[in-house]
């Protein structure tokens, strides 16, 4: 009885953060069965108003469902009126937000045919890695898939992207090439593969291919090296800047853009240490964004660029059983998390699927995370993202000595359960 | 944006650089500090970034990346340095100039004792990480022969 007081009170209390748009037959599906929605008063809205509310619009407060801490009420609306009713409420000037209560998402599963490899998202040992070495994407999933407006953005700081690709068609909402290469398509192939770990679709190509940490967040491709790999450091500050949009300034400094996305990913590496790209990264964090970089493939503890400064999550990369890949930089004085990066499968340019190893792979399981993040209600900036991206972390063999926090798990960092 | 468009936006922005130096309000060029956690969990700022031409890494061979103080005429300061300005990066007001290739470190050294210069370092090249790197040259070496 006791247990089963807790589960409830815990589903109730995570209630908001599956409201995350989800594919519409799986909700459609969910709301035939709801008739309750969550509703949230803006501070300072008396009682007396708020029952006015409820009275104009039909709804009754289930008060004993009431999620106190969060000033959250559960209200029934009717079957098959909760959307009605949802758009109802939050045309109302009192509502904070109202939203459904979207438990039918429990235990989603993506239907890409190679999903099932995927050990970085669900490790079952498939790959003969250890069970649970992984992200706990589904368990994340069942709190939110991301979303496609552009807080959930994704920038891809890379060789560019194959938009045609089916796993990543459609993604790409926005582009730029701050490189001299003569087309923003990608050529090398790197580019490519980052995005499809980061967000590949899980419903184009009618189900084929794989699924992304975030599937449904949208992409950015950010040209900043050229079609050797080759990332010149003012190509990577000016995509930095044009990310958060902070290419042109006015006569008082101020940024002339729209912030373009709040989770930058750079799987790129140099040794130099240099002011002009630490000032970019400063520059981005401070405009709201958090930024994922490589920690680099050397096996060594030598810090790397851009991943070395402070305002960058720097990713080491871990193998199916959660230890250290061979290859990967190392060392908990700059290494912040470690994340899947050995046997990754992704997008590649031939418009099929290949596995690739390294600290490149690892980076965009956070960067998506940042991405699932934002597409909660959870954060309001990005230290919080950070932060829970961070503190969320599983404190694997390794925490403390090879990087500080832990390896990601994206189910724990957006509040789900049984993770 | 084509790219067609982003290179006319940058030569127009380079054409016009002088004027638009002297509209951009120059924030304090000074590197700040951050806090980073080292091995033995102390806090301590982040490593500053050094100038010169350290062992090891990667320039574009033929560039330098510059902040000038406010109110300097980059266009003369560069002369001044055998250089000339061919890049920027709008938004952080740095410019990259171009100067001989193979003289960057003397540039770069050059260019920091100049007081209209707030700072001048390489235009280092990263890499994505599993790109092979087997050409990769130190910074301020000499071209190899017919690159």
């Amino acid at each position: 009885m006791r247990v089963s007081v807790i589960v409830v009170a815990l589903l109730l209390t995570l209630g908001p953060l599956f409201a995350a748009p989800g594919s519409a037959e799986a909700r459609d599906k969910d709301e035939k069965h709801q008739e309750e929605i969550l509703v949230k008063f803006k501070e300072g809205v008396s009682e007396a108003v708020e029952q006015d509310v409820h009275k104009t619009k039909g709804g009754e407060v289930k008060k004993e469902k009431e999620i106190k801490g969060l000033g959250v009420e559960v209200v029934k609306v009717g079957k098959g009126k909760t959307e009605a009713k949802i758009q109802e409420y939050l045309q109302d000037p009192n509502v904070d937000y109202a939203e459904a209560l979207g438990i039918g998402y429990v235990d989603w599963a993506p239907g890409d045919a190679m999903y099932a490899q995927q050990w970085s998202l669900n490790n079952t040992g498939q790959n003969g890695g250890k069970a649970d070495a992984d992200i706990d994407g589904p368990r994340a999933w069942d709190v939110t898939r991301g979303a496609s407006n552009s807080r959930s953005a994704i920038a891809i700081l890379d060789t560019g992207i194959n938009e045609a690709h089916p796993d990543l068609a459609g993604k790409v909402v926005d582009r730029a090439n701050w490189t001299f290469a003569p087309t923003l398509n990608d050529v090398y192939g790197h580019g490519t593969h980052v995005s499809g770990i980061a967000a590949a679709s899980t419903t184009a190509g009618g189900g084929s291919g794989i699924a992304g940490v975030c599937p449904d967040c949208t992409l950015l491709n950010v040209k900043v090296c050229d079609d050797s790999g080759a990332c010149n450091y003012d190509y990577m500050a000016n995509g930095v800047l044009w990310a958060v949009g902070c290419e042109w300034r006015d006569g008082a400094g101020n940024c002339l853009s729209p912030v373009r996305s709040r989770s930058i990913n750079l799987s790129i590496t140099g040794t130099f240490n240099s002011i002009t790209l630490r000032d970019v990264i400063n520059k981005a964090w401070s405009r709201g964004a958090v930024v994922s970089c490589a920690a680099g493939n050397e096996g060594s503890t030598t810090q790397v660029y851009p991943a070395g400064y402070a305002n960058c999550i720097a990713v080491a990369a871990t193998t199916n059983a959660d230890a250290r890949a061979s290859f990967s930089n190392y060392g908990s004085g700059w290494v912040d998390v470690a994340a899947p990066g050995e046997g990754i499968l992704s997008t590649v340019m031939s418009g099929g699927y290949e596995s690739w190893n390294g600290t490149s792979m690892a980076t965009p399981h956070v960067a998506a995370t940042a991405g699932l993040l934002w597409s909660t209600k959870l954060c309001s900036n990005a230290s919080c993202v950070r932060n829970r991206i961070e503190s969320q972390a599983d404190r694997i063999a390794g925490t403390g000595s090879q990087w500080s926090k832990g390896r990601l798990n994206a189910c724990r960092a957006v509040g789900g359960t049984q993770c | 944006m084509t790219d067609t468009v982003r290179r006319i936006g940058l030569a127009v922005i380079l054409a016009s650089l002088v004027g638009a130096v002297a509209l951009v309000a120059v924030v304090d060029g000074q590197a700040s500090v951050h806090e980073v956690q080292t091995a033995d969990g102390q806090a301590t700022p982040d490593a500053a970034p050094t100038s010169q031409g350290a062992a090891g890494f990667e320039c574009v061979p033929d560039q330098v990346l510059v902040k000038f103080r406010p109110g300097t005429d980059p266009a003369a300061v560069s002369a001044r340095h055998g250089a000339t300005f061919t890049g920027a990066i709008v938004g952080l007001d740095v410019h990259v100039l171009t100067v001989p290739a193979g003289t960057v470190p003397e540039k770069v050294a050059a260019l920091s004792a100049d007081p209209d210069v707030v700072y001048a370092e390489p235009n280092g090249i990263a890499r994505v990480p599993e790109a092979q790197s087997g050409a990769a040259q130190p910074c301020g070496a000499a071209p190899a022969p017919g690159s």
